[in-house]
């Protein structure tokens, strides 16, 4: 009936719809950054050399955006915990901040031998990340009070708790600005690359994408979420526990959250001076967003991410583009992947029409 | 007096997938009377209907109205051709008035723009107290029973000039009492010159408040008749028909002990709907008891109850001995429970996930799949691959999501798990609905051998009176959520009787009934 | 040490500053409550008070009027509320990624579009100066002891605000238009078969609430402050968004409610002078307030809906 080459197209776009989508999401949202580029710049050439090839052009260079990855990782992998379960908690940023405060305070005022000593804290901080996920998450489960709301509201909450920790838990009244006295060696994160910063929690947010990559491969926990995420009348009918399933997926991306803020503290700063969050929640959205919650999937996004972060930054400091301007890039990409994620879903519900049509069904 | 009020001449109407709901159907209602449309689920009632009030479009036929010519394409042109439909799902917004629901899309304005509640408010006592209809315009919807609720919806097409009010089963929903309040109204509505079409199951409210009649089955149009002449046993027989033969060769079953008992059992929905009312009965290993009614009368929640999804309010219910009330669906299924959802992609499958984890959804966490808190990837991909061979569900790769399956490869999906995971009472709850001949001669063998070679109980539930009859040991009759009549040997039956007691035409005694339980 | 400090002027100062406080708030919850009554989880209000101030702010730079700069503004909040209602009702866009994505694309474009446009120092995102609106002294009230001063005094957007409540409350709860939105909000398959253009009532909300946002970025970046900075409006959408789900989306109520906020707003920034009390702890309090607020809300109309259900 149909062109059998039309149909072998058909199928090759219908399979690969979301990579494709994803594609023009990011095709449209480069252009119309591209545009503003040209009409802002009076050097657009430089702008596009630095954009794209900067981060290569030196070692240094190419260490930030490794160093980027790091947290960009865990962050991403936080959000995709919280995105398993269909749940909105969108609280990684201030999490991750917190995680940086309270890294601080336990580096500090806690006194332990090397390796141990980080291993410790990150533990901890994953401990406190989780039960703080677990704020938005609960009230949820038993008020139905919107996790959107509740998550980004505690990330205000967090953000003044972090601050009010700078100010005056941790501050070293010898610095001239608001900061942390300088951790103990054993409190930080060896930098083991030259000429960079790349820190040995690059190998924390690796074992963080096998782990989780194995817990929701291997395990009957990461089965229990996949099914609850996918269908959860369907789980429940099966006899899975829903409702402890959607608060331990969270637990996980909150835990991860604050791994990733402790990580940061002590890998890159090894000292506590920030006082606002830094908005590393959001980039983790867009990447569990790109990367479809799938852990290696994340990884390559957030490496991506990092890439395009180092590039804006070298146009920031080389040319007159602002590094902002990254950050209209990806919101832009997230709101069209968005968009097309429901126009997919009317896609395929034509195409599941055209298939019970073939197999002759009748509908009552 | 006997003109016509309205003539659908020769509809036809045909789904793409090219299912006919339709088959050229003549229907005609005269002015000033009630008119009952009747027909099993899947006649083409609501199908008629939907055609009339604009909501679908046919391939062929037309509508005359008061002998005139009309094009009706969309609901607005409906009601202005004087037809007016109250749906089975009330279209009425909670948070509003009476008074603002009735007038809304319409609103009268005491300034441009600026509503005019108290204007609202006397049009609709107007034409209640018109129809002896009790109503406070301000109260808000949310606050009031579903008895007033239909009023405000039959108002609300009275409002708009309706003359040809269609009501579709406008009592599954309400008490008695509001029935009877309804029946009230109906009947001035038609002395006032209204014609009202009523479309139902409940045969005794035909006979109650009907004028005239009229049956459809599979599409076609079987008769009409005024219901002064006929009986329900007449239209009963007239609904059902009879269907082709099956070929289904079984035993005598061969009972072992039992696993499904109901005792007294009561359900009653959040909204205060009684669904069931002391039900009792109980099936034993090895047989299969069937459960025929007619959609709406607790067949369902029978099944939710038993499968966990739903909590019983009164008597007990036991599975293999003991009480399920305080258990969790998990330990339900360790105790050998099965379910075959009606809802197929709501509880029977996760559309997005891979055919594979659909098949060991309900095993995954012991072994053989799991090995401590770990399960094995491998061995779920045998569990998968065996299964799809031995159940011949028709998949490119079982990797693909669910959602890729036809409905019948769907479904042989669901029973493949459920019918492999031990079971020793399974629930089975419209397995063959619209699904091919195929795979509905297979689902209901293999329910059949389960019950006869592993000494399963099955219960199985179905609206096809055919494979009921074809499939059971004995069938339970449920109607308006009691048990209506217990057939403990189906050699004993046929389709007309058994119709007549699923459409209440018929009922046991409460001794015949007690007899469920055995 | 108490005593000294709660004079007179302290109180009378504090609460002028509530009332300065609260105005911003109060513009966006009517913006938000107009999305809610109209059946949108309207989360994109931050957004749209930030691209509003920013462009009153530029605006009035390049062009001295102050009624062109809020005009201006207006349509900035029109054109964004545009964007958004496409997505919803186009595209069928996800509402919350749409909505957060749009906060923080429009965070990054302002930081970027001052610096395109007036140079100065990357990173810190301050305009230029902008025109704000004056202080206006209303003649007789300002002569009443205690009361005048704290009344007083405001930018004629604060009295704004009780005109827009009321206005929001009138086409809400008086008008047709008002009448069909809450039914196309609530049950729009039901207003529907009724005849109502549900997509055309929501087009028309998204335009409204627009309108209402902008009039609250212009007091962020014309009166508030007397510049536009990008963190300015620092969650006050997303508080606005809370106080309409904390009042049901009733206009007057919310007034009520945004005081409170504004006097938490308020004491944070004069308690922390007055007692040296960390400002930290007090700045957090309006967002442990909306978690409290909005899980109580919720809790109480899960029970609700029971109770009327279960008659």
């Amino acid at each position: 009936m149909c062109d059998p080459l039309k149909e072998k197209m058909r199928r090759i776009f219908i399979y690969n719809f979301e990579a494709f989508r994803i594609l023009v999401a990011i095709t449209i949202a480069f252009s119309v950054i591209a545009v503003l580029v040209l009409l802002t710049s009076d050097d657009a050439g430089a702008v596009s050399y630095w954009f794209i090839l900067g981060p290569l052009t030196s070692m240094r260079r190419l260490g930030g955006v490794l160093e980027l990855s790091i947290p960009f990782i865990l962050c991403g992998l936080s959000v995709s915990m919280m995105f398993q379960v269909n749940k909105f908690n969108l609280c990684s940023d201030g999490i991750f901040y917190i995680g940086m405060a309270f890294a601080s305070v336990f580096a500090l005022k806690l006194d332990l031998p090397p390796v141990l000593f980080p291993i410790v804290i990150i533990v901890l901080c994953a401990v406190i990340g989780g039960l703080t996920a677990l704020i938005p998450a609960s009230l949820n489960l038993k008020f139905n009070a919107s996790v959107v709301v509740c998550a980004l509201m505690l990330n205000y909450v967090l953000q003044y708790l972090g601050r009010y920790i700078l100010l005056y838990k941790v501050k070293d009244p010898a610095l001239t600005y608001n900061g942390s006295a300088i951790f103990p060696k054993a409190a930080t994160l060896t930098h083991f690359v030259p000429k960079t910063r790349i820190h040995t929690g690059i190998f924390v947010a690796i074992a963080a994408v096998l782990i989780i990559y194995w817990v929701l491969r291997s395990t009957k926990l990461g089965f229990a979420i996949r099914i609850t995420g996918k269908n959860e009348d369907f789980a429940k009918a099966s006899g899975i526990n829903v409702a402890l399933t959607v608060l331990v997926s969270q637990f996980i991306g909150g835990a991860l959250a604050g791994i990733g803020g402790a990580v940061e503290v002590m890998g890159i700063y090894q000292q506590f001076r920030i006082d606002t969050l830094l908005g590393y929640g959001f980039d983790g959205l867009l990447i569990a967003v790109i990367g479809k919650n799938d852990p290696l999937r994340v990884t390559v996004a957030a490496v991506a991410l990092a890439y395009l972060r180092q590039g804006a930054a070298l146009v920031n400091s080389y040319t007159d583009i602002p590094l902002e301007l990254v950050q209209v890039l990806q919101s832009m990409i997230v709101i069209f992947v968005a968009a097309e994620q429901l126009m997919a879903g009317l896609k395929h519900k034509m195409i599941v029409e055209e298939s019970e049509k073939a197999g002759g069904v009748q509908h009552v | 007096m006997s003109e016509e009020m309205l003539s659908m001449r020769n509809i036809v109407k045909v789904y793409p997938n090219g299912f006919m709901a339709n088959k050229g159907i003549n229907f005609t209602v005269k002015k000033g009377e009630i008119h009952a449309l009747l027909g099993e689920n899947g006649a083409g009632k609501t199908t008629l209907m939907n055609i009339l009030f604009g909501l679908e479009t046919h391939e062929e036929g037309e509508i005359y109205i008061e002998g005139k010519r009309a094009e009706i394409h969309n609901p607005l042109e409906a009601i202005q051709n004087g037809i007016g439909m109250v749906h089975q799902h009330f279209k009425l917004i909670p948070s509003l008035t009476i008074a603002e629901n009735v007038v809304l899309g319409m609103e009268p304005e005491s300034r441009p723009g600026v509503f005019d509640l108290k204007e609202a408010a006397k049009i609709t006592r107007e034409t209640a107290e018109k129809y002896n209809m009790n109503i406070d315009p301000y109260a808000t919807i949310e606050s009031v029973s579903v008895g007033v609720k239909q009023q405000v919806e039959i108002i609300k097409i009275l409002v708009r000039g309706a003359r040809i009010l269609v009501l579709d089963e406008p009592t599954a929903v309400l008490t008695p009492q509001e029935t009877q309040q309804l029946f009230k109204e109906l009947k001035h509505l038609r002395d006032e010159g209204n014609t009202i079409i009523f479309i139902s199951h409940k045969l005794n409210e035909v006979e109650e408040i009907c004028d005239t009649f009229t049956v459809l089955r599979r599409g076609e149009l079987v008769g009409s008749k005024p219901v002064a002449e006929s009986s329900a046993s007449e239209m009963s027989a007239m609904m059902i028909g009879k269907n082709i033969d099956l070929e289904i060769h079984k035993e005598e079953p061969e009972l072992s002990d039992e696993r499904i008992r109901f005792e007294g059992v009561d359900y009653v929905t959040i909204f205060g709907k009684k669904k069931l009312e002391d039900i009792s009965f109980n099936v034993y290993g090895g047989e299969v008891m069937g459960i025929a009614a007619i959609e709406g009368n607790g067949q369902n929640e029978v099944a939710e109850i038993l499968s966990g999804l739903l909590k019983y309010q009164n008597g007990r219910v036991l599975l293999s001995g003991e009480d399920i009330k305080e258990k969790s669906i998990r330990s339900l299924r360790e105790a050998g429970m099965a379910y075959i959802s009606n809802d197929r992609y709501k509880f029977g499958c996760a559309g997005l996930a891979p055919i594979r984890d659909n098949l060991v959804a309900d095993r995954y966490f012991k072994t053989p799949v799991a090995k401590g808190f770990m399960i094995q990837n491998r061995v779920i991909n045998e569990i998968a691959d065996g299964l799809i061979e031995e159940y011949d569900i028709r998949c490119k790769d079982k990797l693909e999501n669910a959602s890729s399956l036809s409905g019948g490869n769907a479904q042989k999906l669901i029973v493949a798990r459920e019918f492999t995971n031990h079971p020793r009472a399974i629930i089975a709850n419209q397995p063959t609905r619209g699904i091919d001949i195929g795979s509905s001669q297979m689902i209901r063998e293999r329910l059949v051998s389960l019950s006869r070679e592993q000494k399963v109980a099955v219960l199985l539930i179905s609206a096809d009176l055919t494979e009921l009859l074809e499939v059971s040991d004995k069938i339970i009759v449920l109607h308006n959520g009691k048990i209506a009549a217990y057939i403990p040997d189906i050699n004993q039956i046929d389709e007309f009787v058994l119709g007549e007691y699923m459409l209440g035409a018929k009922h046991q005694t409460p001794e015949e009934v007690r007899c469920a339980i055995h | 040490m108490f005593k000294e400090v709660i004079t007179g002027a302290f109180v009378i100062s504090f609460l002028y500053s509530v009332i300065r406080m609260a105005t911003p708030l109060i513009y966006a919850s009517m913006g938000a409550i107009i999305s809610k009554q109209a059946g949108t989880n309207n989360l994109a209000i931050e957004a749209t008070m930030l691209i509003s101030s920013m462009v009153g702010c530029i605006t009035s730079v390049y062009i001295p009027n102050i009624l062109v700069a809020v005009l201006a503004a207006i349509v900035a909040g029109i054109l964004l509320s545009l964007f958004l209602a496409f997505m919803f009702l186009k595209l069928e866009a996800n509402c919350t990624m749409t909505c957060i994505s749009l906060n923080t694309m429009t965070t990054g474009l302002a930081m970027f579009i001052p610096f395109a446009l007036f140079g100065g120092s990357k990173g810190s995102s301050m305009g230029k100066a902008s025109l704000t609106f004056p202080s206006v002294q209303i003649p007789l009230i300002k002569d009443i002891p205690v009361l005048g001063n704290i009344v007083s005094g405001h930018c004629i957007l604060t009295y704004l605000t009780i005109v827009v409540t009321f206005l929001v409350w009138f086409i809400i709860f008086r008008t047709s238009f008002g009448l069909r939105m809450r039914a196309a909000g609530e049950n729009p398959d039901s207003a529907m078969s009724v005849g109502i253009d549900v997509y055309g009532v929501k087009l028309k909300s998204f335009i409204l609430t627009g309108i209402v946002c902008s009039l609250g970025g212009c007091f962020m970046s014309m009166y508030y402050l007397s510049w536009f900075t990008a963190g300015m409006v620092a969650g006050r959408g997303f508080i606005g968004v809370s106080i309409s789900n904390l009042t049901g989306g009733k206009p007057f109520m919310a007034v009520l409610v945004a005081l409170v906020f504004g006097a938490i707003d308020a004491m944070a920034l004069t308690f922390q002078s007055a007692f040296n009390f960390p400002a930290e702890i007090l700045q957090m309090m309006p967002y442990i307030a909306t978690i409290i607020g909005v899980t109580l809300v919720s809790h109480l109309e899960v029970k609700r809906k029971q109770k009327l259900l279960a008659k």
